[in-house]
């Protein structure tokens, strides 16, 4: 490529946070018109790439260019004023205004007397959407719009300012099939009118769609750099885990299927809004059962609906033969399934709250009482024997549990379902953010209890945890179970495959 | 810019707070000769005369300060007693909920809908006056109830103020032995009938060299916030031996608040209006008296007076000053408490 | 299938709401007297809805912005204790006086502003303590008489007077303050639709941090509705004090939350980003029809507040389960429809 084609290009970034390097001598250059994916498993760096192009951080090291000139972005202003536009991933219209008053929100059009020139930002933004081919009305309340709209107002925001590049986090995450698809073509109409686009995605099938040239990361640095025709599902896998695929200890096992009869019972399972969509599977007491993907695929909705947050559309849940009439909760609990859940902070345990008060919380039902009001020795018991059998440290009962590290946190919303007599527990990402000591400690705590007898469902995106922990593994993609390992060997790149959609005929035909 | 708006703006406020804290008064001209509501004044009168006593249709309005305080439900049932003889005598009863804008948008509504009289107990006289004026221009005769108005009017009927605060003060001399420390608890500022309770007392004390005078808070008529002037009366004067406070209702909470400090009968606490309760505490001897009139009584004279008004061609442009009738007070203590028969106790 | 947006939905729903009131109240009462539904009682309703209303605008805005200001009813004392203190101590002309009183209501918002997008203090918090704050002002520069007791000022000069009523002068005729409600509800609703600082309110009040992105001011748009509050509040001080002809402490008690249920009612979310200025009047309206018509009902005008509080759980119940299930629908229009 000639290098006056060049829109944006980065070289050499190196940042760390407290000394924990996240980037290392990383290159990035987008040409004009060009979709370029970013790709890279997570903490790879790519957040933090887009970061410092978008001014968010600065860089500890190397030098940005836009169109061949060196420039210094310290803010989001600085970045739009050259001409980027980032579309986030949280949308940031405003709901009560009209299409096109979001589009031009702070920089209407204005007749004397500082009256806004309705007509003429009409006019301008359905010219915007003609030249773009958007399927939108300059009138329309946003209020009323889909979220696949609503993002294409950020888009559209972005291209009124006259932006050379746009950036998308996850694009697709939030967004159905068909507005998926409509989106893939507004893309395509951008990069025919000279638009660039930095495309940022777990999911391979889109990059490979879309995309014209690929970076990988890993760990901080450039791992590959792909051309279109270079782009191959399996390939693109291999570089984003690393060569090591086959050495690594957590990259292959062999599952061996346990457990006796079937504890829980999932059939024809359907989300209302579509998440997820006629699932059925089962799960046998004494098994761990892993639930792979991405994310996105539908598998955080599909355990909170068995736990009974979410009310699905149809479908049955059968514990021990017994159907679930109603599901909730608290009826949950009484059944003994216990729930824990991803957003920790938010919805795991009370952070002000101390260690005691947190196990007791859900095991007021357990708990003697004097009277009305609960047996504190009672409640203290709980907690020191929660503290014994996992280890929580520090073993001060009194502890606030939002001060302590995340593994502990974790441990003490894993005590406080192992004081009860659980027959399900489900677990949703049991080990994000929390260091490595305490991920194997976690992992012997959900062994032990599957060896009592409870069947386990672990949701996890880290392929190494899921190989380590499941028994068996159910991949989802989309809101399907694509895809069962069992008794066999499996290795992470086969179940990444399987969650991004790639079949093995295709890897065997490259 | 912004800087200096907002020093101009400091400077504007801190110079008004200067002007309030001392000076003289000003007098104003007015421009337009008189209130600019004077569409009739000095003129002819609008009074339509008709005859509550011979059968005409009659409609009166009462307009209360705070229906929910004894008071005002004493003078409410006082006046349709009155008026309940009369089938062709409606009474109809408002209330301001302590506020003068709601009691003046009652005025309004009032004088619109035409009754033959009003009778009014002013949130505020000098806020009520434009409206009252406003009601005797349209021929509405306004007798206004102990809370008196700031603008001539048909009458004014009214417990004694001064002479009340006079009254306690004299008689809790003679309990105290003309000697010691005492204390008011006050209303709420800036009320006729309160602010001549407390300077009839004050200056029937200052008669008595050997009392002293040394703490004056207001309570608000509450209750509840008496209970807590009247501790800290007691933590910061451990030789107080009177307490003064200008409703019944608190001098009830001052001697709750006396009674559970342990001094129990040992303080003179004296009140006014005379209410049930206080009557009761009287009677306990957790009180020592009060100035009692009867809100019935007063309730139903300030009627009479509505419809003799009503019934007259007399008009209020004929008054230099309004006509005072003043109900007769009786010092309520211990000895003569069980002298006020049940019947009158409001 | 077009549906029916928010904004249109809600403004259905008050006007509704204001009409039942009316039908009801002429049917109760008007039943012996046809004393509800006359013209003069009517323009008493109007009236009685000016103050809060002219208020509301400014309140309005507070709210759009996800605010709230707790503090116009001490504002109105506050405001009516400077003029009166202009009036007894000066001989300073009446238009000066009442720019005094504008004055002081503009630096109270001020004061809110700052102390709430400034110094980042909750709006309840910050104006729960400025309520305290100017209402405590109000006494200290409070006129007393030579007992130091605090009295009520007469401000009974006819070129003030006159604001306080009808043009004419004549019973029957159309109040000042109603014109000022009307040229308030206007220019505030111009403002607030046709300005680049009304877009900025909502969305400010909508998604602060979209806002920040689009290059917005948040922190000086929360402020300009506190000072525009402020301007308002005055404004109804002088119109109260105009029609009391006096001033005291105790003005504009219960004024801190009529103008905000007006707003609540007339369909302005507490969350912020929805309703205007013509909803606040609407609301207005309402809650004077309902204490207007309690009153001729002879019923205990502890009912009204019943009956505003049912219709304010009603109406912020409405809002939360529509924006739910909005927020589902858009989820689902996504899945199903697609884009087209």
């Amino acid at each position: 490529m000639a290098e006056n084609n060049v829109i944006l290009e980065a070289k050499g970034i190196y940042k760390s946070f407290s000394g924990v390097s996240v980037l290392q001598d990383v290159h990035f250059s987008v040409d004009r018109g060009e979709v370029h994916a970013l790709m890279g498993e997570n903490g790879a760096g790519k957040s933090t790439l887009i970061k410092i192009i978008t001014g968010v951080y600065s860089k500890d090291q190397g030098q940005i260019y836009w169109e061949g000139k060196p420039v210094e972005i310290n803010n989001y202003q600085d970045c739009q004023k050259l001409g980027v536009a980032c579309i986030y991933q949280e949308l940031s219209v405003i709901p009560p205004l009209t299409v096109a008053q979001n589009v031009f929100l702070g920089r209407e059009p204005r007749k004397a007397g500082k009256i806004i020139d309705y007509k003429k930002m009409n006019q301008m933004t359905q010219e915007l959407i003609d030249k773009y081919e958007f399927p939108l009305k300059p009138t329309t309340v946003v209020d009323n719009l889909g979220i696949g709209q609503r993002q294409l107002i950020e888009i559209l925001k972005g291209l009124s300012q006259n932006s050379k590049l746009l950036i998308m986090d996850e694009p697709t995450a939030s967004l159905s099939g068909k507005e998926a698809e409509m989106l893939f073509k507004i893309i395509n109409t951008l990069r025919k009118q000279g638009v660039s686009i930095i495309y940022i995605s777990h999911r391979l099938e889109e990059v490979y769609m879309l995309s014209d040239r690929l970076t990988i990361l890993r760990d901080g640095k450039n791992a590959a750099l792909l051309e279109k025709h270079e782009i191959i599902p399996a390939k693109v896998i291999e570089t984003m885990i690393g060569k090591v695929v086959d050495e690594s200890s957590g990259s292959k096992k062999m599952l061996q299927s346990k457990g006796g009869d079937v504890r829980l019972d999932v059939r024809g399972l359907t989300d209302k809004t579509d998440r997820f969509r006629n699932i059925s599977f089962q799960v046998h007491k004494g098994e761990i059962l892993g639930f792979g993907g991405l994310i996105g695929a539908g598998r955080t909705e599909l355990v909170r609906a068995i736990y009974g947050i979410d009310k699905p559309i149809s479908g049955e849940v059968y514990l021990d033969g017994e159907k679930m009439v109603n599901p909730s909760p608290k009826k949950s609990i009484d059944m003994g399934i216990g729930f824990v859940p991803e957003d920790r902070r938010n919805h795991g345990f009370i952070p002000l709250l101390s260690t005691t008060k947190n196990v007791a919380l859900t095991n007021y039902d357990i708990l003697k009482k004097n009277g009305l009001a609960v047996s504190d020795k009672d409640e203290l018991d709980m907690s020191k024997r929660a503290i014994q059998a996992i280890d929580i440290r520090p073993s001060d009962p009194d502890k606030q549990v939002g001060v302590m590290s995340g593994g502990n946190q974790q441990k003490v919303v894993l005590g406080k379902w192992l004081m009860r007599d659980l027959r399900l527990l489900i677990v949703d990402e049991p080990t994000a953010g929390i260091d490595v000591g305490a991920k194997d400690e976690i992992y012997s705590i959900l062994e032990d209890l599957a060896s009592k007898g409870v069947a386990v469902i672990v949701v996890t995106s880290d392929l190494q945890e899921l190989l380590r922990v499941s028994h068996r593994i159910l991949v989802m993609r989309k809101g399907d179970i694509v895809k069962e390992f069992k008794n066999e060997v499996v290795t992470q790149s086969m179940v990444l495959s399987a969650g991004q959609g790639v079949t093995e005929d295709k890897e065997a035909a490259e | 810019m912004k800087k200096i708006i907002a020093t101009a703006l400091c400077l504007m406020m801190a110079g008004s707070l200067m002007v309030g804290c001392g000076g003289e008064k000003t007098t104003r001209e007015d421009a337009g000769g008189g209130t600019a509501t004077a569409a009739a004044a000095g003129g002819e009168s609008n009074k339509v005369t008709v005859d509550p006593y011979s059968g005409d249709q009659v409609k009166i309005a009462y307009v209360a300060h705070d229906l929910g305080t004894p008071n005002n439900q004493g003078w409410k049932e006082g006046i349709e007693r009155e008026c309940a003889s009369w089938d062709n005598i409606k009474v109809d009863s408002y209330n301001a909920e302590s506020s003068a804008e709601t009691q003046v948008q009652i005025m309004s509504d009032v004088i619109s809908q035409k009754y033959n009289a009003i009778i009014l107990q002013c949130s505020d006289g000098t806020a009520l006056a434009p409206s009252v004026k406003q009601a005797e221009e349209a021929g509405i005769p306004v007798i206004t109830v102990n809370l008196d108005a700031d603008t001539v009017h048909s009458a004014l009927v009214m417990a004694v103020d001064y002479d009340a605060g006079r009254m306690a003060a004299e008689q809790m001399a003679k309990d105290i032995g003309e000697s010691g420390e005492i204390a008011i608890i006050q209303g709420v500022p800036g009320l006729k009938r309160t602010d001549n309770l407390e300077k009839g007392f004050r200056d029937t004390i200052a008669n008595y060299s050997g009392i002293e005078i040394v703490d004056a808070q207001s309570a608000s008529f509450e209750k509840e916030t008496a209970i807590t002037v009247m501790n800290s009366f007691l933590q910061s004067h451990p030789n107080l031996k009177g307490v003064f406070a200008i409703n019944d209702a608190m001098a009830e909470g001052a001697a709750l608040a006396a009674e559970s400090a342990g001094k129990k009968g040992q303080l003179s606490i004296w009140g006014a209006d005379g209410e049930k309760d206080a009557l009761a505490m009287i009677e306990s001897g957790d009180m020592t008296g009060t100035i009692y009139t009867n809100s019935w009584d007063e309730g139903s004279t300030a009627a009479k007076i509505a419809l003799l008004m009503i019934g007259s061609e007399y008009s209020y442009n004929v008054l230099e000053k309004t006509p005072q009738v003043i109900m007769e007070p009786i010092v309520v203590t211990k000895d003569n408490v069980a002298s006020i028969p049940e019947e009158d106790r409001w | 299938m077009k549906e029916m947006n928010q904004t249109t939905l809600r403004r259905l729903i008050s006007v509704g709401l204001l009409a039942i009131l009316i039908a009801l109240f002429t049917a109760m009462v008007g039943a012996g007297s046809g004393k509800f539904l006359n013209a003069e009682n009517l323009m008493a309703i109007v009236r009685d809805a000016s103050v809060p209303g002219i208020i509301g605008v400014g309140v309005t805005y507070v709210i759009i912005t996800s605010g709230i200001d707790l503090s116009t009813g001490s504002m109105i004392a506050l405001v009516g204790m400077v003029m009166a203190n202009v009036y007894a101590y000066t001989l300073l002309p009446i238009p000066v006086m009442i720019l005094t009183g504008i004055l002081a209501g503009l630096l109270c918002g001020f004061f809110n502003g700052f102390i709430v997008a400034k110094l980042e203090i909750p709006e309840f918090i910050g104006t729960l303590a400025t309520m305290s704050v100017f209402r405590a002002l109000a006494y200290i520069i409070a006129i007393k008489d030579a007992n130091g007791v605090i009295m009520s000022q007469p401000m009974n000069v006819s070129q003030y007077a006159f604001l306080g009523s009808t043009i004419g002068g004549s019973s029957k005729g159309i109040p000042y303050v109603c014109v000022a409600l009307v040229i308030f509800v206007v220019v505030g609703q111009i403002v607030l639709r046709y300005t680049r600082f009304g877009t900025n309110l909502y969305a400010v009040g909508a998604n602060k941090k979209a806002a920040t992105l689009s290059g917005i001011n948040v922190e000086r748009i929360r402020m300009m509705a506190f000072v525009i509050t402020g301007f308002c509040t005055a404004v109804g001080a002088v119109f109260t004090t105009a029609r009391l002809q006096s001033a005291t402490t105790a003005l504009g008690t219960d004024f801190e939350f009529s103008p905000i249920a007006a707003a609540v009612v007339g369909g302005v979310a507490l969350s912020g980003g929805s309703g205007d200025v013509v909803g606040t009047l609407i609301g207005a309206l309402f809650m004077a029809t309902l204490e207007n018509g309690v009153r001729k009902l002879d019923m205990n005008t502890a009912y009204q507040y019943v009956i505003k509080g049912v219709i304010i759980i009603c109406v912020v119940m409405f809002d939360a389960v529509y924006k739910k299930r909005m927020d589902r629908i858009a989820k689902e229009k996504g899945a199903k429809e697609g884009l087209e």
